[in-house]
């Protein structure tokens, strides 16, 4: 009986204590969800004028209904299929190419003896992702022009590279992938010297190899934030990097089929004309279809692995 | 060591929170008005409550400040536009009762920033570019307010600094909408061309008139310099700037439609242009025989760098009346006479936001700009003596040992932003009868039939945005002679046609009719 | 064995340096083209071996040296405050979350992630702290907007707790009798050694490489960051050449306009890589510190 009261008191004790465990862990929380609200959610209900005509006059609220007339010259035009079949593309090309390649140099960096080395080689990796893409596209012509380009110049050919649609895609993916993954692998490597040692004693304690352990230790331990990050790129599929596909391409409107995305097709065609209910439609559009990829790649994740969902 | 680590982080947060607090402060707060604030604010309100101002503004014994945005080449100090709106406002308090801040943006930021402004009442005289927001999109927008009753309530001085032209340009569905600023409109195309180059073959720049003889001309140099680029665009990617040989566009910065030069009723889509297929031509027969660099859409260099330091031959430029750079001569004008376009008269504009608080202050500052030659004179070059000197030929010109680059207001390289130049000094770049020069271009260029005609776009926003589209794709490739006009033309129309190009056009001959009838 | 392990060291430092050579080597170039004269840049393009050399392009810049000087000023306070103040609101919020028990997890998560989608758009954002919280041309309006708390690195932090950090560790310093704030700070902190240097390095980046706060809620030009005066010049030179309808035929620009781009590019990345290898300490630092029993 008296076990039992114990039991009891005790159940009630630990009732108390969790309670006012979580009471802080809200506490911890509020600083950064007062800050959501003002910053994030606040400005949605922004998201209405992709249904308005914006009068600045007016403002938000009281500017007229539209219905979906701001929508329609995102399909009304034959480039509709082109541009959202190459923003996902590239994107998936992206993410698939620049995860494997930022994992593999991160593992390989931690491999390395020599601690000097380590450090060099970290610094100027970032350097790409420290130069803007307006600079890029000037390195880019420094690479690709035809008659003092150094690719012709070494190749001794003399290929239009700006006018040659098909190479671009190569062009595009091998410029994001020099210019992320030094970035991208920090997130990777700090990762992985954080894998616990004693793990990889016990694997080369059981006679593991090099290739082994980093099969069986460090990659099951990076599998968490690989889902992550590829899950919040996936995330971002319809939206493209404006400087990449716009500003690389450098105007050339031979390229304009190969590099042409959701985001160059609405900036070029709303550009001077200010129409905040197109853009804001247009922004509307490529959230939702976001949010329905983002749902779909997060439940098959929930299936496979549940704690490494987003939510 | 625990308890070291937590007196760390506490301090940290401390010294942030109070960092952030001062350094908040440090931001500059709008109606900042050092010096003569107090004094030229007392007498002001003086005058004002015995004079001119009409209702609707700030209470009374306040002395009104209004925002102008205004856009900048350089970047000039906060120091300098500081004391040079101290002095500034001592006149204008005095004279119309009012104060001016005034905002300069550089160009990259300023439709960005001009349009955030209008959203909110942050702002009340706004100028309109026709590269950055053409007028007509910031009247449909509402972003601006008729100024027909202010117009019509000024003195006869105001009004008589505008032409008819003038303001049939910024008229927009029966009302006025900004003030135009006066300069040329007028332009020819000129061949700008490497002095020495010139010299050594003994080239005749005079007979320089027609493609022919541009063509003979560019054939010979290229003979005898093969490795540099015959000719080069002005700048960019755009090989012909201003639409002098080729005729009026009837929509700003929407190449569907255009009214040939030589025209008066007949609209065509600009891909059928003759003129325009004409250049399309003869580009591309130069391009393809190596004259033009193969890389011309992806150029970033302009062509003064281009043919100052010979590394290129000539280049078309968009001339009026200004000479050639040293080490250059030009042939002028080629392909046709000095010719206004329609757009000459909307190219820059000076508007009232109708979020603005201070409207009618506005207007006042405007007629001051237009009309006092000490306000417009400050505003657009500085302080006597400290930014510009008087020469004694009537000119300015920066003070001894200061240049464009390290003048703390650039006012004399950029004077031609401003909006009424026969009211303020000419620069010494523009020579003493400046004022005499341009309205002689001006009256003597071939006029427009299209003065006066905007298109307006209500109602087109699809078609126009997917039209910029197709012409992103292809004007410029065909402009530069990269690709074969006879193939891409006809493509070139196709595409534009089904992407709404047709609705366009049929809107604008309509409203052209219109206008012409209206005559 | 040992050769083998010789072997995959030499294959690991190939790999590597050709890796390093193709981000090093372009901006080599840039360094290069920056100190090239204008005429050669013109006639023969970029190249490692000019045949001109000449320091006028930074001469340009020093001419300017109390606005660039000014703009780096600007650009370290506010990467500094901001990253500091945006580590402390990004761990506060990823902690609770990587607690399992924690209830309703999972709606704070997705509460999170949700702002990773939907944006409202820039004109009601700058409407509201422009007009309701009056940030406009103040030092809020450079380290507030978007960039003081953001839902990727809540996540990614999160996600490090949760693989990082053992659950059996927590459970320990729990029954201890630790409150949450203390296992947070004197637990759980050190522990994340190496993510917290990642990310205040990307938080870091993130506020150094800004120029849209600058753009958008700035126009007093002493309050501008670095980025934002580069950008400026580098974007005037391009403007300049072609807005013949407002200078007519005047011609303007006497500046060093290719050369320029290049210098300007390096002057924006140079201070970074020397603040890096300062960050590098801890992020090699934190290898195994307490490894985690059964």
């Amino acid at each position: 009986m008296k076990k039992h009261a114990t039991a009891i008191k005790k159940d009630r004790e630990w009732q108390k204590f969790r309670y006012k465990r979580n009471r802080i862990l809200y506490l911890m929380l509020l600083p950064g969800t007062i800050y959501l609200i003002i910053n994030n959610y606040i400005p949605m209900a922004g998201l209405q004028l992709a249904f308005k005509k914006y009068d600045y006059a007016q403002g938000m609220w009281k500017s007229p209904w539209a219905g979906f007339s701001n929508f329609v010259y995102l399909f009304k035009t034959k480039d509709a299929w082109l541009m959202t079949r190459n923003t996902i593309c590239y994107n998936a090309a992206f993410i698939a190419l620049g995860t494997l390649l930022a994992v593999t140099v991160a593992i390989m960096l931690n491999e390395l003896k020599n601690r000097l080395a380590k450090n060099i080689y970290q610094i100027f990796i970032l350097i790409p992702y420290l130069i803007s893409m307006v600079v890029v596209s000037y390195i880019g012509y420094a690479f690709l022009a035809t008659d003092a380009g150094f690719l012709n110049h070494v190749t001794g050919g003399s290929t239009n590279w700006y006018g040659t649609p098909g190479a671009w895609p190569f062009i595009l993916v091998v410029i994001y992938l020099w210019k992320s993954f030094g970035y991208n692998s920090i997130i990777y490597y700090a990762t992985v010297i954080g894998i616990d040692g004693s793990l990889y004693e016990a694997a080369t304690i059981d006679g593991a190899t090099r290739w082994q352990r980093i099969k069986h230790v460090t990659l099951p331990g990076l599998k968490g934030t690989i889902l992550t990050l590829v899950l919040l790129a996936i995330g971002k599929i319809f939206y493209s990097d404006f400087g990449l596909f716009y500003r690389v391409p450098m105007n050339s409107g031979l390229l304009y089929d190969a590099t042409m995305t959701i985001d160059v097709y609405v900036y070029r065609g709303l550009t001077q004309l200010n129409d905040i209910g197109r853009s804001s439609a247009a922004g509307f559009y490529q959230s939702m279809l976001c949010f329905a990829v983002i749902l779909t790649a997060n439940a098959i994740v929930r299936k496979i692995d549940r704690e490494n969902a987003l939510f | 060591m625990k308890k070291e680590f937590l007196k760390r982080l506490f301090t940290a947060g401390l010294c942030c929170c109070m960092a952030a607090g001062l350094l908040a402060g440090c931001g500059t707060p709008k109606e900042e008005s050092p010096s003569g604030g107090t004094g030229a604010g007392a007498e002001a309100s003086g005058t004002e409550a015995g004079g001119a101002s009409g209702g609707g503004d700030a209470a009374s014994g306040d002395v009104p400040t209004v925002t102008m945005y205004q856009l900048q080449f350089f970047q000039n100090s906060e120091n300098a536009v500081a004391r040079i709106e101290d002095e500034l406002n001592k006149i204008l308090s005095e004279r119309y009762g009012v104060r001016l801040d005034l905002v300069l943006l550089s160009m990259s930021d300023y439709a960005t920033q001009t349009n955030l402004a209008l959203a909110s009442d942050e702002v009340d005289i706004v100028s309109s570019y026709s590269g950055f927001s053409p007028i007509i999109n910031m009247v449909d927008n509402n972003q601006l307010i008729p100024l027909d009753d202010y117009f019509n309530g000024a003195s006869e001085e105001f009004k008589s600094q505008f032409t008819q032209d003038e303001l049939a340009g910024m008229t927009f569905h029966g009302n006025l909408y900004a003030l135009n600023r006066k300069y040329l409109v007028a332009g020819e195309m000129r061949l700008t061309m490497n002095e020495e180059i010139v010299n050594e073959l003994g080239i005749d720049v005079e007979s320089i008139k027609t493609w022919d003889e541009i063509d003979a001309v560019l054939y010979q140099v290229h003979e005898a310099y093969p490795e540099i680029y015959t000719l080069v665009p002005q700048a960019n990617n755009s090989m012909a700037e201003g639409g002098w040989f080729y005729g009026d566009i009837l929509s700003a910065g929407n190449n569907v439609v255009s009214l040939p030069a030589g025209n008066t009723d007949e609209i065509t889509y600009i891909y059928e242009n003759p003129k325009f297929v004409e250049w399309c031509t003869w580009m591309h027969k130069w391009y393809q025989d190596g004259l033009i660099m193969q890389d011309v859409l992806s150029n970033t260099t302009s062509g003064q760098a281009y043919v100052t330091s010979k590394k290129a031959f000539a280049y078309f430029q968009n001339g009026d009346i200004y000479d050639a750079m040293p080490g250059t001569v030009q042939a002028h004008p080629v392909l046709s006479d000095p010719r206004v376009l329609a757009t000459g008269y909307t190219n820059v504009g000076y508007a009232i936001s109708t979020n603005s608080a201070n409207k009618d202050a506005a207007w006042k500052v405007l007629e001051a700009l237009y009309t006092d030659p000490d306000v417009a004179n400050m505003v657009a070059y500085g302080i006597e003596g400290t930014d510009y000197v008087v020469n004694d030929d009537g000119t300015v010109s920066y003070p001894e040992g200061i240049d464009a680059d390290n003048a703390e207001y650039a006012g004399v390289t950029e004077p031609f932003i401003w909006p009424n130049y026969t009211i303020m000094y000419p620069t010494d770049q523009q020579g003493p009868d400046y004022v005499k020069t341009v309205e002689e271009y001006n009256a003597n260029a071939i006029p427009s039939p299209a003065t006066g005609f905007l298109w307006d776009t209500t109602g087109y926003t699809d078609q126009i945005t997917a039209c910029n589209n197709v012409n992103e794709k292809y004007f410029n490739s065909l402009l530069c002679g990269m690709v074969d006009p006879e193939e891409m033309l006809p493509k070139a129309l196709e595409e534009l046609k089904a992407a709404g190009g047709e609705d366009i056009f049929n809107s604008v001959s309509e409203q052209y009719q219109a206008f012409l009838e209206s005559k | 064995m040992v050769e083998n392990n010789k072997i995959q060291q030499t294959v690991f430092h190939t790999v590597l340096i050709l890796l390093t050579l193709c981000c090093v080597l372009p901006f080599l170039l840039l360094f290069i083209s920056s100190f090239t004269s204008e005429d050669a840049l013109i006639r023969n393009g970029y190249s490692f071996f000019p045949q001109e050399w000449s320091i006028a392009t930074y001469q340009y810049l020093w001419n300017n040296i109390s606005l660039i000087g000014h703009g780096y000023f600007m650009t370290i306070v506010v990467t500094v405050i901001g990253t500091v103040c945006s580590l402390v609101l990004t761990i506060l919020f990823a902690y609770p979350l990587s607690r399992p028990d924690l209830p309703y997890r999972n709606i704070v998560s997705f509460f999170v992630f949700f702002t990773m989608l939907f944006n409202g758009g820039l004109v009601p954002t700058y409407l509201m702290y422009v007009n309701t919280f009056h940030i406009k041309n103040t030092m809020f309006g450079l380290i507030v907007p978007s960039l003081l708390m953001n839902a990727f690195y809540v996540i990614m932090m999160r996600t490090y707790f949760t693989s990082n950090i053992h659950d059996s560790l927590i459970e320990a310093a729990r029954l201890d009798g630790a409150g949450e704030g203390k296992i947070l700070v004197q637990l759980v902190l050190p522990l994340s050694k190496p993510m917290i240097s990642t990310l205040a390095l990307m938080v870091g980046l993130g506020y150094w490489n800004d120029w849209m706060n600058g753009m958008y809620y700035i126009t007093d030009s002493r309050l501008y960051t670095i980025q934002n005066i580069l950008n400026n010049m580098l974007t005037n030179i391009q403007f300049l050449a072609s807005s013949s309808e407002i200078t007519g035929g005047a011609s303007i620009a006497d500046l060093p306009s290719v050369g320029i781009r290049m210098a300007i590019a390096v002057i924006a990345v140079f201070p970074v890589l020397c603040v890096y290898p300062f960050f590098q300490k801890s992020l090699i630092k934190g290898i195994a510190i307490g490894g985690v029993k059964g």
